[in-house]
């Protein structure tokens, strides 16, 4: 068989079933970067519920550190924390050519308008759920979208 | 523990959400507010046997609010576990065991586990 034809053949199937099931069915990695530990524990309970993996760090030094490890597939983090705090993590993270583009889903305070603002004009940031807005099944639903979004 | 009743003071609603969650299926009722008024409010009509309080909040914060409950006569005696951000040796903590006799648990170190259990141990030494 010829090249071409071999390559036609190949264009001509249509995808396997099992392959792109497969695909979408792959546990994507989610780590949690918050320094309250029920909160991170209940973001976790319910990732895990809903067929995602999830990695956890208690501040920014400890998520950077993670990231560079075990590179997840996104990221949700607190702004407001010790020892590094979101923003600073962030700014570090974009440093990386590798995650560049790594979506991050921010979580912060009410009240915290102008540091949203410049986290999400220089940083990339993918989106902002403010916490006393915002409950977990809506956190869930924000992140099926967004991979539904990325790996269509 | 079924006719237990709790309640949550918490802004922040995935913690509330999942604290209710969580204690619901250790067979406590629960009720829910997202600020201090909110909570004042609720504590005094329902009587709850125990209230979780997050100290800092909108509207009324976890503080202003425990004061308030304790001028009451109902109020005095409720036990309340405040969820705080601070640490074991900051002013508002100490002013907690001092002057407003409370549990609290601090969010770095406590997990969700940690708080349901506290709540357990609480209401089984009331009874």
């Amino acid at each position: 068989m010829s090249i071409l034809s071999n390559i036609k053949s190949i264009l001509s199937k249509p995808p396997l079933p099992s392959e792109s099931t497969k695909q979408m069915q792959s546990k994507k990695t989610i780590l949690i970067v918050e320094d309250e530990k029920p909160l991170a524990d209940a973001l976790e309970l319910k990732l895990q519920e809903n067929g995602f993996n999830t990695l956890k760090a208690e501040n920014g030094q400890v998520g950077l550190d993670t990231i560079l490890q075990k590179k997840p597939d996104a990221v949700i983090l607190d702004l407001m924390m010790p020892i590094m705090n979101g923003k600073s993590m962030l700014a570090k993270l974009r440093e990386y050519p590798e995650f560049k583009k790594l979506p991050v889903l921010i979580l912060t305070n009410a009240g915290d308008e102008e540091n949203i603002k410049e986290t999400k004009l220089y940083l990339d940031a993918l989106d902002f759920i403010i916490k006393s807005n915002v409950n977990l099944d809506e956190i869930i639903f924000k992140l099926k979208s967004l991979f539904n979004t990325l790996y269509q | 523990m079924a006719s237990h009743k709790i309640l949550i003071i918490e802004d922040e609603l995935s913690l509330q959400q999942a604290l209710k969650e969580k204690l619901n299926m250790s067979g406590f009722a629960v009720i829910t507010a997202t600020n201090g008024k909110e909570g004042l409010k609720k504590a005094l009509e329902e009587h709850p046997q125990l209230i979780i309080l997050d100290v800092l909040m909108p509207k009324m914060d976890g503080m202003t609010m425990l004061r308030e409950l304790r001028n009451d006569v109902w109020g005095a005696e409720v036990p309340v576990i405040v969820l705080t951000n601070k640490n074991a040796d900051d002013e508002i903590v100490t002013q907690i065991v001092d002057d407003q006799p409370a549990y609290y648990l601090i969010k770095s170190d406590t997990s969700l586990h940690d708080i349901i259990e506290k709540v357990k141990s609480i209401i089984l030494a009331q009874n």
